[in-house]
């Protein structure tokens, strides 16, 4: 079967796009979803997927050229088959629909009233905006009849949001913490005084939560910090343990001037909030335990491996698929900013330094399960069921272990459910902060 | 000038005025020489048999006679004596009467009036105490109207006499011996449109038949504890007044539909709708519906108080719920 | 005898006419040109024909389904039909009728869709003529597997009662849509319900002779004319076609359908013109070209008028007032 890829329109504005980069070449199979083709429009950098399952037969517009919404890009078809390009460059052309955060008929108008001088909103909307603090009046209609939809508002609160992105650094020990933070008084919604904190696992950095921090800055102030030697922290050199982790950790804290906060920690960095939340209590208001280590000795860093043994493109990309149950997951953009971070120095020697000394011969050395008990805070353990780095059965007797614990599965993700079922991630997330 | 008549004399007043006016107005029906409600009593002797013509039973063929008359240069006017019946003649009242203009282009038309009574509350049970005219919303080319006091009995029977298409005109049995002004000179009123009988401010209340009564009674009620109510007579059930009932939605942003019929499907339902449609955003709450639940008239008065029929209290009720 | 022959001779007309129509349009069911039902009266025209064709003008006729016999017996043009039954803004109801074929200017009220409601509303006009005191008289003409509808017994009941000017004509085709109608009705002749209501009777056993039911609607309509009250007619015949153009007719008996098809109500009526020297065989080949020309333009007029306009769709629901939509 002949499939055409046409140049998609992905904003009612959009009049052509500039591919950046092929990531198929022509004769290579291709299936369904996978990613096809990096393009750039005046707005937004997206990926077009392959629409179906066949051999990428020819590439139309290449690197660096530019084609008009609804051109021909390529033909996928089945080896061999023949095709006909001026049939199908005549034929309609699939338009996509608008993608995320662009938006149909932007006027910039602000809400209508009716004949009562009531700002004309959904009830969904109006619901929504009160439990934000937002004023109605104050935002963009563009639901019918001059309405504020609920669409608007989730606008208007991502602006807020956005607007209070901060991204800096703390000292703590003498090494540089990294760290980004959204939400809080500074987006001017209605906010909660206690923040959250994210903490990485092994090779990770803050881009581990890229999908979470708008959700979470929507109801709270929220931090994502480098742990020393990841992301663009410092990298002192030497041993880096789960111990130095820990102390990292609480000096970040005490230098934002964060009194009590809900840490949330994945991975190893599930392991180091754990530890601090045992040997540190009177910080703590809450425990987010996401695939967490410290919970028992099984782990398989089989996924780490290639990476352990050089920092190289196809060992980062290697990394990257062991964490998510559906390998289309890992995308081009992720594998690049993953081995930038990577490459930097100093980076692999900490990566393989904080395995040596928590995985030494492919166990997880120190446990804390037998302390569970002892936590006296609300906790959420977020496990992903296809987790085959360190496996769902460990998080279930967690759960069973911590008095009034909630427990929180996501079917068909692997080690990272924040980002592979983010949606669900945050809703559930944002269920327990609130209570 | 006017005078103080009974509901059902209306009624007849209209039918004599008519025919006295008009030769080709004829009434024809079961039993209609002798009036088991009324309606037509003392007509006969004003105007004889042919023209107060009794027929046999039979609903469907009645108003299927009526039709054929009416296309063919006479005025009918055909009784239902109970609105359940009318289910009975589905077929002619539904598709044939509003249909045979538009399915002959226009060749014929057809100016009758199907007239009957709904109404429980006297223990009748599940045949005999219904109210139907829901049942007729958005039959093409016809006109269903709900008389709720004398004053609109008179005048809305004389206009779907006088009107060239045809009309399903619903009174009520309860309402029969209410008294009520009408005006000495010849009148008419308009068939499709609303009568908002009580202003207000603060909630919109549809209403007709003996229900129009209640909410006002509880429109009074709320008065004295602050509440403001609007109460409209819808008059035409079916093609509803948009306008009127709409541009007091806008105003007061709250709105209550009482009926004596079934709630589900019922003229409430698609008042509901339209509001929904053209007002959402003048909305301050949900529309709110009062009407009978989805079971038969029970038989037992008691039951039939107590568990059927929609009444104040309901009324009351709903438009509490929404403030 | 002139005016016998001639009568034969516009009979002969009018039954080739209407086959002619039907066969032409037909033909464009089959390729596929219009989009509707056709309900063919192949084998029955005398029966149709005989009835419209002894109605006056202003006489009310509430047909069939199955109706192009009597339209054309009462005066309709092929053309007048075919553009309506095609939904042409050209048709005599503007398109909006459809298949429901009526012409005011001819008397065809309106046919019905849901078979038998029209009995009582074809009593209303024997009414209606009666209290205005016209000579007019209303026909509803029905098949036999129609006489079984509810509206049946008022109509007829309702008639007698007041002794009013209306002919129930029931052709009896032996089929009620795709059965045979003693499947379905538990009797062998229709007529056998005049009885019940004390009605006259008028059997017509040989329906496919159209003089035969020219004759008895006369006698039933002169009846009416007199004063004398209601008439129902069985007029025995047979539909040589099927129920409709979808269905193809495989549960009609083989050798039934032959001997009917000899005993052709136009080939009959051919013969005698010819047997009894009304005609010559030139004079029908010319009066049969005849009609072909006309059925073909009156074809071509629909096929080639335009479709109503879209407003139209809206008007016509009321005579007070528009529609609002």
């Amino acid at each position: 079967m002949v499939t055409a890829v046409y140049v998609p329109r992905w904003g009612v504005t959009m009049e052509n796009a500039t591919v950046v980069a092929w990531l198929v070449e022509e004769g290579m199979p291709v299936v369904k979803g996978q990613d096809l083709v990096e393009m750039e429009t005046e707005k937004i950098v997206n990926i077009v997927q392959a629409p179906a399952d066949g051999v990428l037969r020819r590439i139309l517009v290449p690197k660096g050229e530019t084609a008009p919404v609804g051109a021909l890009l390529g033909v996928i078809s089945e080896a061999g088959e023949a095709f006909d390009l001026e049939a199908l460059r005549g034929a309609e052309a699939q338009v996509e629909t608008a993608g995320p955060g662009e938006r149909l008929a932007r006027t910039g108008r602000p809400a209508e009233k009716n004949q009562r001088g009531r700002v004309r909103a959904s009830p969904s909307a109006r619901r929504l905006a009160e439990e934000h603090g937002l004023d109605l009046a104050a935002l963009e209609g563009t639901g019918p009849e001059g309405s504020v939809s609920r669409d608007d508002v989730e606008r208007a609160i991502a602006a807020a949001v956005a607007r209070s992105l901060e991204e800096g650094d703390k000292t703590a020990e003498g090494v540089l913490l990294h760290y980004v933070s959204a939400g809080g008084e500074g987006t001017g919604l209605k906010t909660s005084s206690i923040p959250v904190v994210l903490v990485h696992g092994i090779a990770g950095s803050i881009l581990l939560w890229q999908a979470n921090l708008s959700a979470i800055g929507a109801r709270r102030k929220v931090f994502a910090v480098d742990l020393p030697g990841h992301g663009r922290s410092g990298k002192p050199g030497g041993r880096y343990d789960i111990d130095l982790f820990t102390r990292s950790l609480l000096g970040f804290l005490d230098a934002c001037g964060l009194e009590r906060v809900i840490l949330a920690g994945h991975s190893l960095g599930g392991h180091v909030c754990l530890k601090l939340a045992l040997e540190r209590p009177e910080r703590m208001a809450g425990l987010v335990l996401i695939d967490s280590g410290g919970l028992g000795p099984e782990i398989d860093v089989g996924f780490l491996k290639p990476l352990l043994a050089g920092v190289t493109r196809e060992a980062t990309e290697t990394m990257l698929r062991g964490l998510f149950a559906n390998p289309a997951m890992v995308n081009r953009s992720m594998v690049d900013a993953t081995f930038e971070a990577l490459s930097r120095p100093g980076a692999w020697e900490a990566v393989r330094s904080a395995v040596e000394s928590a995985v030494p011969h492919d166990i997880q050395i120190e446990s804390l399960a037998e302390r569970l008990s002892e936590l006296r805070i609300p906790v959420l353990i977020a496990w992903g069921a296809r987790d085959a780095v360190i496996p769902l059965a460990r998080g279930k007797e967690a759960h069973s272990s911590i008095p009034g614990a909630e427990l929180w599965v996501a079917e068909n993700a692997g080690h990272c459910p924040q980002i592979e079922a983010a949606s669900d991630f945050n809703d559930r997330l944002l269920k327990f902060l609130q209570e | 000038m006017s005078r103080k008549i009974l509901y059902v004399q209306a009624i007849g007043e209209a039918f004599a005025e008519e025919m006295a006016r008009d030769e080709r107005v004829f009434v024809m029906g079961i039993d209609v020489t002798r009036a088991v409600f009324g309606l037509t009593a003392g007509l006969v002797d004003r105007f004889g048999k042919e023209r107060i013509r009794n027929t046999p039973i039979c609903e469907s063929g009645i108003v299927g006679t009526a039709l054929g008359a009416a296309l063919t240069g006479m005025r009918p006017c055909a009784e239902i004596m109970f609105s359940d019946f009318a289910y009975v003649a589905m077929d002619q009242i539904a598709t044939q009467v509003g249909s045979w203009r538009y399915m002959t282009g226009g060749q014929y038309k057809a100016p009758m009036v199907i007239y009957t009574l709904d109404g429980g509350g006297m223990g009748l049970g599940y045949n005999h105490s219904g109210c139907t005219e829901a049942a007729f919303q958005g039959s093409p080319g016809l006109t269903v109207v709900a008389a709720s006091d004398a004053y609109t009995a008179k005048g809305l029977l004389k206009a779907a006499i006088r009107s060239d298409d045809p009309v399903l005109f619903f009174g009520h049995k309860a309402l029969l011996g209410q008294p009520g002004e009408v005006p000495d000179e010849d009148y008419i009123l308009p068939l499709t449109k609303a009568r908002i009988v009580r202003e207000g401010g603060d909630v919109t209340v549809v209403a007709h038949h003996l229900m129009l009564h209640h909410a006002l009674g509880v429109a009074a009620t709320l008065e004295k504890e602050g509440v403001s109510v609007e109460v409209i007579d819808p008059v035409c059930i079916s093609p509803l007044d948009r306008e009127t009932i709409l541009a007091s939605v806008r105003k007061t942003g709250r709105l209550v539909t009482v009926e004596e019929g079934r709630r589900t499907g019922g003229v409430g339902a698609e008042i509901s709708a339209v509001v929904s449609e053209e007002a959402f955003f003048d909305l301050d709450a949900p529309v709110k519906r009062v009407g009978a639940p989805p079971i038969p008239v029970p038989g037992s008065a008691f039951l039939e108080q107590s568990c059927y029929l929609p009444g104040p209290e309901d009324i009351r009720k709903a438009i509490t719920s929404i403030l | 005898m002139q005016q016998g022959r001639e009568k034969l001779v516009r009979l002969y007309r009018l039954m080739f006419l209407t086959r002619r129509t039907e066969e032409t349009t037909n033909q464009l069911f089959q390729e596929g040109k219009i989009r509707t039902m056709g309900h063919w009266s192949t084998g029955q025209e005398a029966a149709g024909v005989g009835v419209g064709a002894a109605l006056r003008t202003d006489d009310w006729l509430f047909p069939t389904h199955r109706a192009w016999p009597e339209f054309i017996g009462k005066g309709m043009s092929p053309r007048g039909i075919v553009a309506e039954f095609i939904g042409k803004g050209t048709g005599c109801a503007k398109g909006k009728g459809g298949l429901h074929i009526s012409s005011a200017e001819h008397g065809i009220v309106g046919l019905v869709g849901s078979l038998g409601s029209d009995f009582p509303i074809a009593v209303g006009a024997a009414l209606s003529a009666k209290m205005r005191g016209t000579d007019q008289v209303s026909c509803v003409y029905f098949g036999e597997g129609t006489a079984t509808q509810a509206d049946f017994h008022p109509a007829m009941q309702m008639a007698m009662l007041w002794n009013l000017p209306v002919v129930f004509a029931c052709v009896n085709n032996q089929y009620v849509e795709l059965v045979h109608y003693r499947e379905v009705i538990s009797f062998e002749n229709l007529i056998d319900l005049a009885q019940g209501y004390h009605m006259n009777a008028i059997p017509v056993p040989d329906g496919n002779d159209v003089a035969a039911v020219f004759d008895a609607m006369s006698e039933a309509v002169a009846r009416a004319r007199r004063g004398e009250g209601p008439s129902m007619l069985e007029i025995k015949t047979y539909r040589v076609g099927t129920h409709f153009t979808g269905d193809a007719g495989a549960y009609m008996p083989q050798e039934e359908v032959a001997a009917w098809k000899a005993k052709d109500p136009i080939a009959r009526c051919r013969a005698r013109l010819l047997a009894e020297r009304a005609l010559s065989e030139g004079d029908l080949l010319a009066l049969e070209k005849e009609v072909e020309t006309e059925v073909r333009e009156a074809v071509r007029f629909a096929m080639e008028s335009p479709h109503p306009s879209v407003e139209d769709a809206f008007s016509d629901v009321y005579a007070t007032r528009e529609v609002v939509r």
